[in-house]
């Protein structure tokens, strides 16, 4: 279980994040919503140990999460990052197999080798292996880049989980569900999956537990039947929305009302 | 039908379809480039004013170790290659190859291609230490110059550059955490400081003076003999050994700093390793043979192009070409004026120079900016 317990965070005297608890158990996928500087990122990298907080904790395991080896840490967790500016030219492939390296020692195996081409496949990507990483398009790298945290944790080594922050981004609406339905696929071989996600939509037909944020705080934590509700959402995202039970599946379907430009006449 | 039938033959054959690491330019580049810095070797330490043909080379070297030939030579030959030309051929590998290995772990470091060991401050802290011991040395720093005697000037190059070096390092770091854009804001800033007081030291130099600072400054592998060999060999192999297994940690590292911390690489252990071995690898080069500028910055450049960006090939490929390189440049340093000899900072300078304009103008074509 991953776990953060009353985690704070501020700069100066702004509070980024404030007094959050959360946990992701092996198996499930939580989404953290939350407008525009709600503290998403923050508080994913403090769940990451990137950033230490002024109060509370972050376990893992039930150890706190400073104390893991940093290669034990990376044989359970991998984190996709929101963009990455790799500026040198590494085939597909070889960025893939950089995932496997908290496994490796020297020369990369066979089972290393055939398990990068499984996460290539994936993510959709496998016909890109040999291209270099710098000619592939925002989507393409950012596809690459989940088939490496994908191949970081493949095997099943016990519990596992995988951060994602903004995994959607700069995909098209194939590959957004796709990068999803791969969480789901992961969640259900017992991977604990906790996501960013910007579209409501899809953090209600994929999350079994959305937490929202706002200025900081955690405004709900629950099913996405029970949190997305038009009050709720006002609230966090200051619009109007419509909700209907999705036509097909047991989750909400959240549509924005039109909304009033603020473009003034000077 | 096709389909399933081309993923069923891939999954026979799992990991073993080609990758770039099986290409043949990757497998045969460390054999090649050995064979490389052999045959240039074997040229460099034959031509000059007696020349020595490579067998006559082999049966003289066979000679020190105690087996006799049939290949005849005379005795000039061999004081000739054994006391002049082999300690500066081997000063030449030495060195060449510590500059393109540091040259290619300070570009993995910084992230970006176009870095170069003199970035972080060894070049001009040593220039600097080796000014204020030209020009003070039979003054205010006699003291000195009297206990260590021609070992002062080496001695002061290396402490000055190491010690630049570990000021631009202290400055970038806060909380345990190095600031890699800091430490080369850093580096600019101390690299100005080190022009400004060399420039104070060149205004107050004598003639004689003047022209050890402008010949220090330019490299020459002219001083070199055994002992001073000696002396850089435990700093070079303290640069060419390790640096070759931090390889992985270089390449995760080229993903981002906190991406390489996901994958398990002690980022900051890295940092530090990186830069005290390269310092200590480049402190010891300048030392002996003053400021060898573009080595460090071009050769990994040309190695990436063909073999690729990963370290664990980059580094041992860097190292052979850029002893290569550097013999050569010495060879065309005290060939192309004879009797002269020009300082080999100028010809790696004029031959790398045009070389990172084209670089620079290839890559700009090529990403459009």
């Amino acid at each position: 279980m991953l776990e953060g317990r009353g985690l704070t965070y501020r700069i100066g005297a702004q509070a980024l994040v404030e007094d959050v608890s959360l946990t992701v158990t092996p198996g499930e996928i939580v989404a953290i919503v939350g407008a525009n500087g709600a503290g998403k990122s923050t508080l994913l990298k403090l769940l990451c140990g990137d950033l230490r907080p002024e109060r509370g904790s972050v376990l893992l395991e039930g150890q706190p999460i400073h104390q893991w080896s940093k290669r034990d840490l990376a044989r359970r967790r991998a984190v996709l990052p929101q963009s990455s500016a790799l500026g040198f030219g590494f085939s597909a492939l070889e960025v893939v197999l950089m995932g496997r390296s908290p496994h490796v020692q020297g020369i990369e195996r066979p089972v290393d080798y055939a398990i990068a081409r499984a996460a290539l496949a994936a993510a959709r990507v496998d016909h890109l292996a040999e291209r270099s990483y710098l000619t592939l398009s925002g989507g393409e790298q950012q596809r690459v880049q989940l088939a490496r945290v994908l191949a970081q944790i493949w095997e099943d080594t016990g519990a596992r989980y995988l951060l994602l922050d903004e995994p959607t981004n700069n995909l098209d609406l194939t590959h957004q569900h796709g990068t999803l339905a791969i969480a789901t696929d992961f969640a259900r071989r017992g991977v604990g999956v906790l996501t960013i996600l910007h579209d409501l939509n899809l953090a209600a037909q994929y999350a079994d537990h959305v937490l929202v944020l706002k200025a900081g705080r955690v405004l709900a934590d629950d099913r996405p039947n029970a949190v997305f509700t038009p009050a709720l959402i006002r609230e966090a995202f200051d619009i109007a929305v419509t909700v209907v039970p999705h036509p097909s599946l047991d989750c909400p379907l959240i549509i924005a009302e039109p909304q009033n430009s603020f473009i003034k006449e000077i | 039908m096709a389909v399933t039938q081309a993923l069923s033959k891939e999954e026979q054959t799992p990991g073993q379809a080609v990758t770039r690491a099986d290409r043949p330019a990757r497998r045969l580049a460390l054999p090649l480039l050995a064979l490389l810095l052999i045959a240039v070797v074997l040229l460099a330490v034959g031509i000059g004013a007696v020349a020595i043909n490579p067998e006559q080379v082999v049966a003289i070297l066979l000679k020190q170790v105690g087996i006799a030939t049939a290949i005849p030579f005379e005795t000039r030959q061999e004081s000739v290659l054994m006391v002049i030309r082999l300690p500066r051929v081997v000063m030449g590998v030495l060195i060449g190859a510590t500059l393109a290995v540091s040259g290619a772990a300070i570009q993995g470091l910084f992230r970006n291609p176009l870095a170069d060991p003199g970035l972080i401050g060894i070049s001009s802290g040593a220039a600097l230490a080796a000014a204020l011991m030209i020009v003070l040395g039979t003054t205010v720093l006699s003291s000195v110059t009297a206990l260590l005697g021609s070992f002062a000037l080496p001695l002061a190059a290396f402490i000055g550059g190491f010690a630049a070096t570990l000021l631009i390092y202290r400055l970038a770091t806060l909380g345990g955490r190095t600031s890699v854009p800091t430490m080369l804001l850093a580096g600019i800033a101390i690299n100005a400081l080190c022009g400004a007081v060399i420039g104070m030291m060149t205004y107050v130099a004598s003639d004689d003076q003047l022209r050890d600072i402008t010949f220090w400054s330019l490299g020459s592998l002219g001083r070199a003999n055994w002992s001073l060999i000696a002396a850089l060999l435990p700093f070079t192999l303290l640069t060419l050994l390790p640096l070759p297994l931090l390889a992985r940690s270089l390449n995760a590292m080229l993903l981002g700093e906190t991406e390489a911390g996901h994958l398990g690489v002690n980022v900051e252990r890295v940092k530090l390793a990186v830069i005290v071995l390269v310092a200590l690898g480049v402190g010891a080069d300048v030392a002996v043979a003053g400021v060898i500028g573009f080595l460090g910055l071009v050769v990994p450049h040309l190695i990436r192009l063909v073999l690729g960006p990963d370290h664990r090939l980059l580094l041992p490929a860097s190292a052979l070409l850029g002893a290569s390189l550097l013999v050569g440049a010495d060879l065309l340093a005290r060939t192309v004026a004879v009797p002269a000899e020009v300082p080999i900072g100028i010809v790696t300078a004029l031959v790398g120079g045009p070389f990172f304009l084209w670089l620079l103008l290839r890559d700009r074509r090529r990403t459009g900016f």
